[in-house]
């Protein structure tokens, strides 16, 4: 039997919300008072429930608002489920949104150490990598100025270069392919696919269709929190396809 | 892993035993003796006694309520004339002869208080039965008379002259420190302390050597070997990017106490400056300390609001953030360090080895401040007014402790609001340190390690129940 190395077991997330958000103390008071109080709560996901073994890409699926980031949250450890339980196996490395952390000020050397050590690397390593993410980020000649002066593809390079330089157990990606241009965009769909073939087990969220199919194994289709279908990728995206079309007409 | 966690328990309890010997040493005399508060205070003077003159006798008994005396005092009048002999005053307990000071009536101020002073400190004088006796060898007109109450203020005194009894009591002090012993004690507590240290430190690492269960406290080591990288970064960029784009930098760590304390002391000197001592030095301490409370609490209030994007994306503890900024105002805290020792010495104060002692307080404001700031960041999160409210709050804080007023200003009514505030414990006995050279009583000690602990565990545990809310609120 292989290696489960994540487990989802009946996992509910519900998420209070006010109609309007609540931040202060004197609104608190002053709904409280008129009675207004009102949490509506919102089931983000209803008792979802499924695994996923070592070296498999599972390719999540769904449409706005189906539950597809917070399962991914749940499982990098960002939120803590309601109700149920998550089992997770080995180093996790969360791409949910690159550059989380980047500090303007700071140049792009203080970067690399800095959302290295976010990303929870160790010291020693980022050293003996430094030079392997500079050089995948293409940004060595400014590299020691700060990167409030970078443009915004070169941010989203290095961030990916930050990010992709370990080899995860668990790697978890959140629709982030589409960084930089076309080159680069090849770039790294192959690093990601080299670190898949690395023996990575690899959580997707995306809404490219063609993509999912074309790196996925396992597939899950959510609607409204709730698994609608789980199986492999071409069947899944097949039926996924049917009920887009069947709404359209 | 287990070889260095066994080093740093190793660590911890070394360094226990040796700030445990250092302080036996450093703490000195203060160990032994406490400011007595018991001490007989002069009563008003509505009254004199007669002219003290050749042959006359006056005598005060009383019972004395201080420990070890330090010195007494008395005051007498001349009736504004010149004088001439000698008065002489004789503190007796019993037969003995304890203080006996032969005052020269020429040279006598005209209602000043005379304060005779022991060779050296008299020990064990609680509860004695001393006598006050007053004679003189001068002629009529020449002399002095000791200033009274009319009322008899203390009980079980009595006040004669030529041995008949008089109505009311003669003005006079008693002044002196209690013996406490706390050095008596002090190895076995210590002692006693350090094997409780060892023995849990022992049980811990066992525990997760062999059975695998790492304790809280195992936890919370693995989890600094785990973490100091990141700690380090988020402190590193705290600094950098603080003073990135300013001319002068690091300096402004040293600029910044420095000129709130000029404008201070050029606003309050002229009401403060006689009656303190050191007032620069005192009103520098106090703005060094109060300073990185409010910027520790400051920086803390926003440190999980304002990281809201990485705590939604990445997996962090998320103590981690209060944490980092409390370290990063704790190394500007020793930055401002040198410019409060640097004017200390500029302006004359001997730094004694008590200083040593000063970080012992300061440590306990650091940890007292770590605790505010996990309580405020995880209120924040909840309720954004809380940095509204608490800019009031510091605010009215910062007047409620004397950090350039002394303390003793404050009506005897009001002193309860400056006993209940941590702060002006952490401070004032940071001032007693620097300033006078001495060691705070052992309960100060105590008292400051209590708002400490209770600070840090109040903040870790409102932190904890609430840090798995926070990501649904931010």
């Amino acid at each position: 039997m292989t290696k489960k190395m994540i487990e989802v077991k009946d996992v509910t997330m519900k998420f209070k919300m006010s109609d309007e958000p609540i931040n202060s103390l004197k609104e608190i008071f002053t709904t409280a008072l008129s009675g207004k109080l009102k949490y509506n709560e919102f089931l983000a996901l209803d008792h979802v429930s499924f695994s996923l073994e070592k070296g498999k890409t599972l390719g999540l699926i769904g449409r706005n608002g189906a539950g597809k980031s917070t399962t991914l949250k749940l499982i990098s450890g960002i939120l803590k489920p309601t109700e149920g339980t998550i089992v997770t196996r080995g180093n996790i490395v969360p791409m949910l949104e690159l550059g989380a952390g980047f500090d303007l000020e700071l140049t792009g050397k203080e970067n690399i150490y800095l959302n290295g050590a976010i990303l929870g690397y160790s010291k020693e390593y980022l050293e003996s990598k430094y030079e392997e993410i500079v050089d995948f980020a293409e940004i060595r000649e400014f590299i020691d100025m700060p990167i409030r002066n970078y443009s915004s593809g070169m941010m989203a390079r290095l961030a990916f270069s930050i990010a992709s330089v370990v080899n995860p157990e668990i790697l978890i990606v959140d629709e982030i392919l589409s960084v930089g241009d076309a080159a680069f965009q090849e770039k790294s769909l192959n690093r990601m696919k080299e670190l898949m073939s690395g023996g990575a087990t690899v959580l997707f969220v995306s809404h490219n269709l063609e993509k999912i199919e074309e790196m996925c194994d396992v597939v899950i289709w959510l609607e409204r929190g709730k698994v609608v279908m789980n199986g492999p990728a071409k069947e899944v995206c097949k039926a996924y396809r049917e009920k887009q079309s069947i709404k359209k007409k | 892993m287990e070889k260095k966690l066994k080093k740093v328990l190793s660590v911890i309890l070394f360094l226990y035993a040796v700030l445990a010997v250092a302080f036996y040493f450093l703490a000195g005399e203060q160990l032994k003796y406490k400011e007595s508060i018991e001490k007989i205070t002069m009563s008003e003077a509505d009254a004199v006694t007669d002219e003290i003159v050749k042959g006359m006798d006056v005598t005060q008994e009383f019972v004395n309520t201080v420990d070890r005396i330090e010195s007494v005092s008395l005051v007498f009048t001349k009736f504004y004339r010149e004088g001439k002999g000698n008065l002489i005053v004789d503190l007796l307990d019993g037969e003995r002869v304890l203080i006996r000071q032969i005052l020269d009536l020429e040279k006598l101020a005209e209602q000043g208080s005379v304060e005779l002073t022991p060779e050296k400190p008299i020990d064990d004088m609680k509860g004695r039965r001393l006598t006050f006796r007053l004679y003189s060898n001068a002629e009529a007109n020449q002399s002095a008379a000791a200033m009274m109450s009319k009322e008899n203020v203390l009980p079980d005194s009595r006040l004669s002259i030529n041995g008949e009894p008089r109505e009311g009591m003669l003005c006079f002090s008693v002044d002196g420190t209690e013996l406490i012993h706390a050095n008596r004690y002090y190895w076995f507590i210590t002692g006693g302390t350090g094997l409780l240290l060892a023995a849990v430190l022992f049980h811990s690492y066992n525990n997760y050597v062999k059975k695998n269960r790492a304790n809280y406290l195992i936890r919370s080591i693995l989890a600094v070997f785990q973490y100091s990288f990141l700690i380090s970064q988020l402190v590193s960029r705290d600094f950098k990017s603080k003073y990135k784009r300013s001319v002068l930098g690091i300096f402004w760590s040293f600029l910044n106490p420095l000129l709130t304390m000029t404008v201070q002391f050029l606003v309050f000197s002229t009401f403060f400056n006689a009656n303190t001592k050191n007032y620069p030095v005192y009103l520098l301490s106090g703005v060094v300390c109060f300073n990185f409370f409010k910027e520790t609490t400051d920086m803390c209030l926003s440190s999980i609001s304002g990281n809201a994007s990485l705590i939604n994306k990445v997996y962090i503890p998320k103590y981690i953030f209060p944490l980092a900024k409390t370290m990063s105002s704790s190394i500007n805290l020793g930055i401002s360090l040198v410019p409060l020792l640097l004017v200390s010495l500029l302006l004359g104060v001997t730094l004694h080895k008590s200083v040593l002692l000063m970080f012992y307080f300061l440590a306990c404001l650091v940890v007292f401040s770590l605790g505010f700031g996990l309580l405020l960041s995880a209120f924040m999160v909840f309720f954004r007014d809380i940095q509204f409210l608490w800019g009031v709050f510091i605010q009215i804080w910062q007047y409620a402790t004397p950090i350039f007023y002394p303390a003793e200003i404050v009506p005897e009514k009001y002193r309860f609001i400056i006993r209940f505030n941590p702060l002006y414990h952490f401070i004032g006995n940071l001032r007693k340190c620097l300033i006078n050279g001495i060691s705070p009583e052992p309960m100060a000690y105590i008292y400051c390690l209590i708002f400490a602990v209770v600070s840090l565990l109040a903040g870790l545990f409102v932190f904890k129940k609430t840090q798995d809310k926070f990501t649904l609120y931010l």
